[in-house]
């Protein structure tokens, strides 16, 4: 039974990588510069995967991995990193839905808080046996 | 075991919780893979076959009166490893499959809790019948009757 709780653990943990992966894409979302040059930050997110082990199945997170999409370009030809058509590359982070995968993120470690709560309360029946 | 006592412990009513027990921890495991892989793309949910268990533990007591070894006793029902696999009498179910998301995962995390909390209900309830049970034989072996 103790493998059991590594699951929902291993659940835990995945979310937890997710979390940070998000605030970083938060904190990061204005970030443009780089050594001088306007090299703006790259929005990251997780990849999950299937532990297997025996019966078990627990998740975890593979690698996390850089968004290839495009940089948002702002025409702002007054900015100091601006290039020669007077564009500004801006992050492909996306707020908005930064919050959205935020709240999916908080509701599966949740739901896998819980799941360890039932885990737990099936080994006290489990101990009454014998009691 | 064999003997009076394989007679009280292996056949039965103490034989069938016991399997109940294993049965219900089995899905229990399987459940909280479901919750651990909500957002693993690709991941399809498993389960246990209730119905299917319910029929071997039927053919199994039936077995029983007739003193004759069941399904359980041949698959030796007791081994987790045999949980698993569509050859033990725990077979993973495709039919609670839910509807496939756009990531190839068909988990729904509100199903999953719920039947969680099922499965743990009935994992308790077992669990007490079983103390019940085992608290009747010690109260036959001594003699005197049992404390509640």
């Amino acid at each position: 039974m103790l493998g059991n709780l590594e699951i929902s653990a291993s659940g835990l943990e995945a979310n937890r990588v997710w979390m940070n992966t998000i605030a970083e894409n938060i904190a990061n979302a204005s970030t443009i510069e780089k050594d001088g040059q306007n090299v703006p930050y790259r929005r990251r997110e997780p990849i999950f995967s299937v532990r297997q082990s025996g019966n078990a199945r627990a998740v975890q997170v593979k690698a996390v991995v850089e968004d290839p999409s495009p940089f948002r370009l702002e025409h702002d030809p007054g900015h100091p990193l601006a290039n020669d058509q007077g564009k500004v590359a801006y992050p492909n982070v996306l707020v908005i839905q930064e919050m959205v995968d935020m709240m999916m993120a908080n509701r599966s470690y949740e739901a896998n808080v819980t799941a360890m709560e039932v885990t737990k309360s099936m080994f006290s029946s489990a101990l009454r046996i014998l009691a | 075991m064999s003997g009076m006592l394989g007679q009280i412990f292996d056949r039965g009513v103490l034989a069938g919780l016991e399997r109940s027990v294993n049965f219900t921890v089995a899905r229990h495991q399987s459940l909280l893979s479901n919750v651990a892989n909500a957002d693993t793309p690709g991941y399809r949910r498993t389960d246990m076959d209730g119905t299917e268990f319910r029929r071997l533990l039927d053919r199994s007591y039936a077995a029983d009166s007739r003193h004759e070894s069941s399904a359980f006793d041949r698959a030796n029902i007791g081994a987790p490893r045999l949980v698993s696999g569509p050859r033990g009498p725990f077979r993973f179910s495709a039919k609670g499959r839910g509807p496939l998301r756009h990531d190839g995962n068909d988990v729904s995390v509100e199903r999953e809790m719920a039947q969680l909390a099922e499965n743990a209900g009935q994992y308790s309830a077992y669990t007490a019948l079983l103390r019940k049970g085992l608290r009747q034989v010690r109260a036959a072996i001594t003699g005197r009757p049992e404390e509640s």
